[in-house]
């Protein structure tokens, strides 16, 4: 005996799909046009949609709460199915007729296969019905060792991560290339990377930079436009982080930097040198608040998006006067904050 | 040899009230009995009870017909609002996919038929009954788990989109009710 889901009152449909997980959410749609419909009416609240792309795999992440992510299916690209195989779907993208298999992996995740030549297509189709179905701007996970496979451009798209230690310049420019909009990126391991002084890297509002080299973190140090700049186990010295400061101060460098998070791997590192020989002065309340929220940035290194400040000291910018407030939490993390 | 002294039994619910009752009669004539505070769970009966002006004094004397619910839903109605009439009230939903757990007793409760749970589903809504209703929509939503397109369709009865487009067809030939 069959439930009739569309027998239900339209309310009572809503909140059965609503019990389902996003897994089955999903599915259901690709059942008929008619329930996806149903399907595509519901409001599901999620806070963060993510594409991971690699060699074989595209796959949907979602997050209601913007910490935890999880899958709601992955599209493996294989090179062809043998005939005598069954279990098959198939659904109809322009004039052509895919054939896709489901499948799950050990750890329970829904897995469909599909022929590796239809790959543009399959993720153009379901990066577009994602994007409609949960109706949020996706961000992307990029692993950027295999020239990415972007089945268009993402004039919304507002934040990509790029992974993997084999990353050109000319790999990294083609990506931002596609994403005429994008604010947020995320690179980790990029560690020989260097790119031009007029790479969009370094107009990014924000960027977070993981195990970098002297390359790439000497063209950051100079050059960054942005607001918000991370760097994560990077190897920094003392005359480095004393340079930014300078450079800083004088008016020379990073004339729009909101904040700045340095975790470097040299340890000890020797912070009180540094504010030996930069003119420095107490927190004075009446100059600027003791804490500094922030709202907009992505990638932030804790959850709680206000610093701070009262404990740390303050440097002033020539010209603008403008102040900045700096604190070495631990030996190991600098943090500082520029707009007061 | 010692002998125990007697001592009544005293029924958990006793202790906690001395309950008013309220008498149910389903559409096929069967009588339930119902505590005020397990009635209260459903908004729709509540609502009627307060209208009518039903107190502890008169309401046995006065069952309250409900003629869009079977005995035999109207049983496990009773029993689901019996059991879960002293829980806390939920908190707000934040998000749209409901992050609770069916208990064990609520799941077996509702190891009934799928034409069952559909009617009982339909009488949940009817009588408004908010925790009924997202447990049995939990257990019929848990069938899509690990499911395929084609398995779905099977378990929802979901038709084709040919046979969707057969029946619009069908629909816009047949005459309308002046032709």
């Amino acid at each position: 005996m069959v439930v009739k889901l569309l027998n239900f009152p339209y309310l009572i449909q809503k909140e059965i799909i609503t019990n389902m997980d996003f897994t089955s959410i999903f599915l259901l749609a690709e059942c008929s046009r008619r329930l996806a419909s149903v399907v595509y009416s519901l409001k599901y609240n999620l806070a963060e949609l993510r594409y991971s792309l690699n060699r074989k795999e595209f796959t949907v992440h979602v997050s209601t709460d913007g910490e935890t992510f999880d899958a709601v299916v992955s599209f493996e690209f294989v090179k062809e199915f043998s005939d005598n195989e069954d279990d098959f779907f198939t659904i109809q993208i322009l004039d052509h007729l895919i054939k896709l298999r489901i499948t799950q992996d050990i750890e329970g995740k829904c897995i469909i296969q599909v022929c590796r030549r239809w790959r543009k297509l399959i993720q153009r189709q379901f990066q577009q019905e994602f994007q409609t179905l949960f109706r949020r701007v996706p961000e992307f996970v990029i692993y950027t060792p295999l020239r990415p496979i972007l089945a268009r451009n993402f004039s919304n798209c507002e934040s990509v991560t790029m992974d993997g230690n084999v990353v050109e310049a000319d790999v990294v420019e083609e990506i931002l290339s596609q994403f005429p909009n994008l604010k947020n990126a995320r690179l980790c391991w990029p560690t020989w990377l260097s790119v031009n002084a007029d790479s969009k890297l370094l107009k990014l509002d924000s960027l977070v930079v993981e195990f970098c080299k002297t390359p790439l973190l000497t063209v950051l140090l100079r050059g960054f436009t942005g607001s918000h700049l991370i760097l994560r186990n990077i190897h920094l010295e003392v005359f480095e982080v004393e340079e930014f400061i300078k450079g800083w101060t004088s008016n020379e460098t990073f004339p729009n930097l909101e904040t700045i998070q340095i975790f470097t791997s040299i340890y000890p590192f020797e912070w009180e040198e540094i504010l030996d020989r930069i003119q420095t002065q107490p927190f004075d309340s009446s100059k600027r608040p003791a804490f500094y929220s922030i709202s907009s940035q992505k990638y932030m290194d804790s959850a709680n998006s206000d610093f701070d400040c009262s404990n740390w000291v303050d440097i002033e910018r020539q010209g603008d006067r403008k102040l900045a407030s700096i604190g070495a939490s631990s030996k190991l993390k600098i943090t500082a904050v520029f707009n007061f | 040899m010692s002998v125990e002294p007697e001592v009544p039994i005293v029924q958990v619910e006793e202790v906690r009230e001395n309950p008013v009752l309220y008498k149910i009669i389903s559409s096929d004539n069967h009588v339930f009995t119902i505590s005020e505070h397990a009635v209260k769970l459903s908004k729709t009966l509540w609502d009627l009870i307060t209208n009518l002006g039903l107190t502890a004094e008169n309401a046995l004397d006065n069952p309250i017909p409900v003629e869009n619910v079977n005995g035999k839903n109207m049983e496990t109605i009773v029993q689901f609002c019996e059991r879960h009439k002293y829980d806390e009230e939920e908190p707000e939903y934040t998000n749209y996919i409901r992050e609770f757990v069916l208990p064990e007793w609520d799941r077996q409760l509702l190891s009934i038929d799928n034409e069952e749970l559909f009617q009982l589903i339909l009488a949940t809504n009817y009588l408004d009954i908010q925790k009924l209703m997202d447990y049995c929509c939990r257990v019929i939503g848990d069938m899509a788990k690990d499911k395929t397109p084609e398995e779905l369709r099977i378990i929802y009865g979901i038709p084709t989109d040919a046979e969707d487009d057969a029946l619009e067809r069908s629909a816009s030939d047949s005459p309308g009710p002046s032709g």
